[in-house]
């Protein structure tokens, strides 16, 4: 018997009891890789744009808004996500892309909370874009996505550990830290600054790293060398602090 | 007649750890986590031909990479006879013209043929990739094994077909537990069941695409009579009406009044293309009394002569006007040539405008575009190099091979009904499952 609708996941075989999150536990590195899957929905008009956006799945909002900056551009398009450029390239409504260009991750709402923003500005454009019909061929194809987390092997116990960690991790693994996960768990806080607030007192630090706006960078490289700076910066700071306290 | 493996050309086959130093170790490493998981599953593929076009290419190197992976991995030919092959011929055309081209005897002969391929091929896979229309009835084996995963991977474009080739063939597809299209504009709102984007691939260490000798290059050239101190255009594809070869044959004209270069538009014919010698025959007319077009007849397998003629090129266009995924221009990227294409199918995914080449819509545009490039060298080199970074990242085997192998862990665990449950588990129940539908978790195997 074939099974129908949506498909479920494999069990998570080993055992976690508890997430990184928690105290005392170590920072397990992970990543993930996307399956893209198509929906068959096209928009030509703004008005079918807005309407298939209010009811997409949530995968699809992240793998538009959030997926382009894993995918490596040789020359850096002029806007960071799928939608944005759409709208300028396809379109022709420069102000309304920029407008979704300039999109940060959500607080703490997750997807649900970026489609609400994605919406109000769409809704926005509408009275001027209401009779705007893009050519057959140049429609927005609506996608949505699958994804793999698996383990990477690589584990950290100490800020010093996780710092060595995310120096060495791959734009998977910081991708899917950064921003897959601090999404879907509807977080204000990525993995990093999760687990150093759970497991270290830098607070501060924590703050700073939760800062980082992805979608202002144009390869996960980028914010990974952002991430990095922000930590080894905290650390010398701290470490001078200490020795000039000692002294 | 009988279904056979078939056996594959002599060309070496590599291995995975071939592949390190074109895409890291990091892919690799990805790979051999997927597959450990899914080890000792049968996965058959089941296409119309094993000689000529982009499925059977594409087959012959992944058939063996998953078998090193650990799968056990097969690759099965449905039979047919001519009857069959125009009729299929004619589903595809009314799939991606959607003119009306198949006869109630077109449907009939093929579910004749379906039921004997039915009682002769077991089909018995864990895991089976039908390719295409022409076996798409094999389905029906199914039945009969609940616990299979039955993928349909189509790799024509179906967007906007002949509505009757298309009811036919859906009650089929709507079968499968999944399909997969290789563009998101093929994708269909009239299906019930998952479909997947899963772009086609080339192999880097391939006779088509590894590096070769500047002696044999000029060989060839010779060979063909090609003039190696002229600008060189290449076309390279089946003769079918859908590469528009007339079309680029106009083009060309249209350029070499200004420009002296020479055009060379060379393909072979597939056993299951009816059609081919037709379109050859008028392409050769179409190009009568032009010494600077070489229309190329060129046997399948000849793998060394057409990567021979692509790296020989200045500039290489597939000027298609319906095409699936266009495996030539991968191809033609990797060699680091500007390639200059018809907007349509999987070209757009390949060909980024004015950064690896560039998109067309008529005839004029590609005679602009050829001139362009041919007056602007350094830009031409720019565009090649940036093409082949793009292939590297996004379309070659290894990537395939990581995607087929994501889609089975994630289809063989829902066919054997596990639930997912995870780390983001939310405080409502109803959060907790919508997540669990998107989330596959691979347990740690191997602790660093």
């Amino acid at each position: 018997m074939r099974n129908s609708g949506a498909l479920s996941a494999v069990t998570y075989l080993f055992s976690q009891s508890e997430s990184q999150q928690h105290r005392n536990a170590p920072f397990i590195f992970l990543k993930a890789r996307y399956m893209v899957e198509l929906t068959g929905k096209k928009a030509r008009t703004l008005e079918e744009f807005a309407s298939i956006l209010a009811n997409a799945e949530p995968t699809t909002l992240f793998y538009h808004v959030y997926h382009p900056l894993l995918e490596s551009h040789l020359v850096p398009y002029e806007y960071p996500n799928d939608f944005s450029f759409w709208f300028s390239d396809s379109f022709q409504d420069k102000d309304l892309a920029e407008q979704i260009a300039n999109i940060s991750l959500p607080e703490k709402g997750g997807l649900e909370e970026l489609r609400e923003i994605l919406l109000s500005k769409i809704n926005a454009a509408l009275e001027r874009n209401a009779q705007f019909s893009v050519r057959s061929g140049n429609e927005f194809d609506f996608v949505k996505c699958r994804f793999v987390v698996y383990p990477t092997g690589v584990v950290a116990k100490n800020i010093d550990e996780l710092a060595d960690g995310i120096s060495q991790a791959s734009e998977l693994c910081v991708f899917y830290h950064m921003v897959t996960s601090r999404l879907f768990k509807k977080s204000r806080y990525d993995d990093f600054s999760e687990w150093i607030l759970a497991n270290t007192s830098y607070t501060d630090l924590a703050e700073a790293l939760r800062r980082v706006d992805p979608t202002t960078h144009m390869n996960v490289r980028s914010m990974q060398q952002e991430v990095l700076g922000i930590i080894q910066r905290y650390l010398k700071n701290k470490n001078r602090s200490s020795l000039a306290r000692k002294a | 007649m009988s279904s056979q493996s078939p056996s594959f050309p002599p060309q070496r086959v590599h291995k995975l750890a071939d592949y390190e130093s074109i895409v890291g170790a990091e892919v690799l490493e990805d790979l051999r986590t997927f597959a450990e998981n899914i080890s000792g599953k049968t996965v058959i593929h089941v296409n119309s031909t094993r000689a000529g076009g982009g499925v059977a290419e594409i087959l012959f190197r992944l058939v063996p990479l998953m078998r090193e992976i650990g799968l056990n991995a097969k690759w099965e030919i449905i039979k047919g006879d001519a009857q069959f092959f125009e009729s299929t011929k004619a589903f595809h055309n009314s799939l991606q013209t959607g003119a009306r081209l198949a006869t109630k005897e077109s449907f009939d002969h093929f579910i004749r043929k379906t039921e004997e391929n039915l009682r002769e091929m077991s089909l018995d896979g864990d895991t089976m990739f039908i390719h295409d229309p022409q076996p798409i009835g094999l389905i029906a084996k199914r039945k009969s094994n609940a616990k299979q995963v039955w993928i349909w991977r189509c790799h024509i474009d179906v967007s906007n077909p002949e509505r009757e080739v298309w009811n036919f063939l859906a009650k089929y597809v709507n079968q499968y537990d999944a399909t997969v299209f290789s563009t998101p504009s093929f994708a269909r709102s009239d299906l019930k069941i998952p479909q997947f984007m899963v772009s086609p691939s080339i192999d880097p260490l391939s006779d088509k695409n590894r590096p070769l000798p500047e002696t044999f290059i000029d060989r060839v050239l010779s060979k063909y009579e090609l003039d190696s101190e002229k600008p060189l255009i290449t076309q390279i594809s089946r003769f079918d009406y859908a590469k528009d070869p007339i079309g680029v044959i106009q083009a060309f004209k249209l350029v070499s009044d200004h420009i002296d270069c020479q055009l060379v538009l060379a393909g072979s014919l597939a056993d299951d293309d009816p059609e081919g010698m037709e379109v050859y025959s008028k392409v050769v007319k179409a190009a009568e009394g032009r010494k600077d077009i070489h229309i190329l007849l060129i046997p399948p397998f000849s793998d060394l002569e057409i990567n021979a003629l692509q790296r020989a090129s200045t500039i290489i266009l597939q000027k298609s006007i319906k095409e699936g995924f266009g495996l030539t221009v991968a191809e033609s990227l990797w060699k680091a040539k500007p390639v200059i294409a018809g907007a349509t199918g999987g070209i757009p995914l390949q060909v980024k405008n004015g950064l690896t080449g560039f998109l067309v819509h008529n005839i004029e545009g590609a005679a602009y575009r050829m001139r362009y490039l041919l007056r602007n060298p350094d830009i031409a080199a720019r565009m090649g190099l940036n093409g082949r970074e793009h292939v590297r990242q996004n379309f070659l085997i290894t990537r395939h091979l990581g995607e087929y192998l994501l889609m089975i862990l994630s289809l063989e665990n829902h066919a054997k009904g596990e639930r997912f449950s995870n780390r983001f588990e939310e405080k409502e129940e109803e959060e907790a499952a919508a997540a669990a539908q998107t989330h596959t978790v691979i347990p740690q195997t191997h602790p660093k």
